[in-house]
């Protein structure tokens, strides 16, 4: 049987946490969240102490990752975990304040496999965030190598 | 020495540029009194050095003896003109004309004087070196001296003292190279402006995601929080407090819709200077431009809006600009726009857009009959975030901002003039010609 998936969230603002927390909870989504509040400790749960991300090995995980971190960009996070063996398969929402198309290309460049970006408007957050709720429900996730 | 006087006669006369018969009737007579030629040899400020056929001095005047330190009986018949050049120039002249005429030069003499032994004129820079060993750099210009069958017999060099203009033109290189410098920084500081305004927009969003989340998930608390109060109430089964419940509940609601139309606001405002640095970063590119045509296009997208408040819009024939074409439709849809939006109520809108061109700068005027702008106003519209007048219709003050920011890089300038009650002309004058500034071009 396919382990439920768990939602690795690299969110440095608690506010914005917060609200994807509560509207995810909303949407139904009832998923094992595990907040991560900055580049380094996203680095450490995702790749382990070794750093090699064997310890991910055969977790359904999805990334949840915003770009803008205050101690590195979510882009290079994005970048290591798509350059890992272990890890490239898992896929990775960005869920960032940044609009920009260069930005948004860079990304899907990368290999992220939706951006999203968090409107002012709450109404339209919370539309975005339950779209992703119902996504992370439908969602087959692989299984890490 | 009849034919070097020949010779002479033949530069003067050439320089001299007039083929008349009277000055020249005078020449005649200034040379046989050889006054002329005493003039020229014995001249401060010119330094005349002739030669024999091999190059030995035959001839020092007193401008050379001044320049360059030697006394006539030290030199003549003892150096050559090469002897008192700069031995390097001498090398690189020598390849040079090697390479220019094909044939193989030395670097001595032969490379002063090669050109002009072939007939061609010649006049260049070189360096001399004085007696003690100091140099200047000078212009030579050299001619051959031939005698009635035009054999060379000699040559003739004719030099001035460059120094001044030299160092007029270090001068000026270093000014030039001040100037690339400053635009540079500029530039560059330019870029982290922008750079600042990008990074500043994004990072004051993050926290409205916060305060327009919390201040919604609080006005849902809100109902809950009231609706459980009114049930308290009729377990009770009173109704004290009711109606300073209800108020409480209006003012909280109050409370909370100020602060999610200010952060709605503010969004919208990060979302304009995003829209301006954006349009700042963008690349500029120069290009033939059908005004009238253009204008036309703006026209078109606004003919919706005119029709609704019943403003009729004219656009005369406009002379044709080169310049960035997304720039000026930007900058004439919003004028047009401001023209259209603050008409008078009760008064048929009148827009007109007319062109005059002069010295090589186009004048475009958006003239309406609209309410007008109050003087005290006319410079604050062009502010970032600044309206003017009745706050009766949508916006958030950057249309204009923007446009004066647009006009200004390409190098032009916006006016308005305005009488209240009676309407505005805003006048955009442009270079007709707009070429990109080197700081703009992709390096």
């Amino acid at each position: 049987m396919t382990q439920p998936v768990t939602i690795a969230m690299v969110e440095d603002d608690e506010g914005h946490a917060r609200l994807i927390e509560k509207n995810l909870r909303r949407a139904g989504v009832h998923n094992k969240i595990v907040q991560l509040k900055d580049g380094a400790s996203a680095i450490a749960f995702l790749f382990g102490s070794d750093g090699s991300g064997i310890v991910n090995k055969g977790r359904a995980l999805l990334v949840l990752l915003d770009l803008n971190l205050p101690d590195m960009s979510g882009i290079d996070i994005l970048k290591r975990l798509k350059e890992n063996e272990h890890l490239r398969v898992l896929p990775v929402v960005v869920l960032t304040t940044t609009d920009d198309k260069s930005e948004i290309q860079r990304c899907y460049d990368l290999g992220c496999n939706v951006y999203i970006t968090k409107p002012v408007d709450y109404e339209n957050f919370a539309n975005a965030i339950k779209q992703l709720g119902l996504f992370v429900f439908v969602m087959q996730v692989p299984e890490t190598m | 020495m009849t034919n070097g006087n020949d010779e002479m006669r033949t530069r003067i006369g050439v320089s001299g540029g007039t083929d008349n018969t009277a000055r020249k009737q005078a020449e005649e007579a200034l040379l046989k009194a050889g006054a002329l030629q005493h003039a020229i040899f014995n001249s401060a400020n010119f330094s005349s050095i002739a030669t024999d056929a091999k190059g030995v001095i035959q001839i020092f005047n007193v401008g050379a003896e001044r320049m360059l330190g030697y006394t006539a009986t030290e030199v003549m018949n003892k150096i050559t003109p090469a002897d008192i050049s700069d031995p390097q120039e001498l090398i690189a002249r020598a390849k040079a004309l090697s390479v220019e005429l094909a044939t193989p030069i030395t670097p001595g003499f032969e490379a002063l004087v090669f050109k002009a032994s072939r007939g061609i004129e010649d006049i260049y820079e070189l360096t001399y070196i004085r007696k003690d060993g100091s140099r200047f750099p000078a212009v030579v210009s050299v001619t051959a001296l031939r005698d009635a069958q035009d054999a060379i017999i000699g040559y003739l060099l004719i030099g001035t003292d460059n120094t001044a203009r030299k160092l007029v033109e270090a001068e000026q290189k270093k000014l030039d190279q001040r100037l690339r410098d400053q635009t540079a920084l500029l530039s560059e500081a330019n870029e982290e402006i922008q750079r600042f305004v990008y990074i500043v927009s994004h990072d004051l969003r993050s926290p409205l995601v916060n305060i327009m989340g919390f201040a919604s998930e609080l006005d849902a608390w809100r109902e809950q929080i009231f609706e459980r109060l009114g049930a308290l109430r009729a377990q009770v089964g009173g109704e004290q407090d009711r109606d300073s419940d209800e108020a409480l509940r209006g003012d909280v609601e109050e409370a909370l819709s100020f602060i999610k139309s200010s952060v709605g606001k503010m969004d919208r405002l990060i979302g304009a200077l995003l829209k301006v640095a954006r349009e700042g970063q963008r690349q500029f590119q120069p290009q033939f431009i059908d005004m009238s045509q253009l204008l036309r296009s703006t026209l078109e997208a606004l003919a919706h809006q005119a029709q609704d408040v019943d403003a009729k819009i004219s656009i005369g024939v406009l002379p044709t600009i080169t310049s960035d074409r997304i720039a000026l439709e930007q900058v004439f849809s919003n004028l047009m726009d401001n023209a259209v939006k603050y008409l008078r109520a009760g008064v048929p809108g009148s827009i007109e857009v007319r062109g005059t061109e002069s010295e090589g700068a186009i004048t475009y005027e958006v003239r309406d009959n609209g309410r007008g702008i109050d003087a005290r106003d006319r410079e604050r519209i062009f502010d970032l975030f600044r309206r003017s007048g009745i706050q009766d219709r949508p916006g958030d003050g950057i249309g204009l901002a923007h446009a004066r920011a647009l006009v200004r890089r390409l190098g032009g300038t916006i006016n308005v003039e305005s009488e209240p009650d009676r309407g505005t002309v805003f006048k955009v004058t442009l270079p007709k010609r707009w070429l990109l500034p080197v700081s703009e071009m992709v390096t």
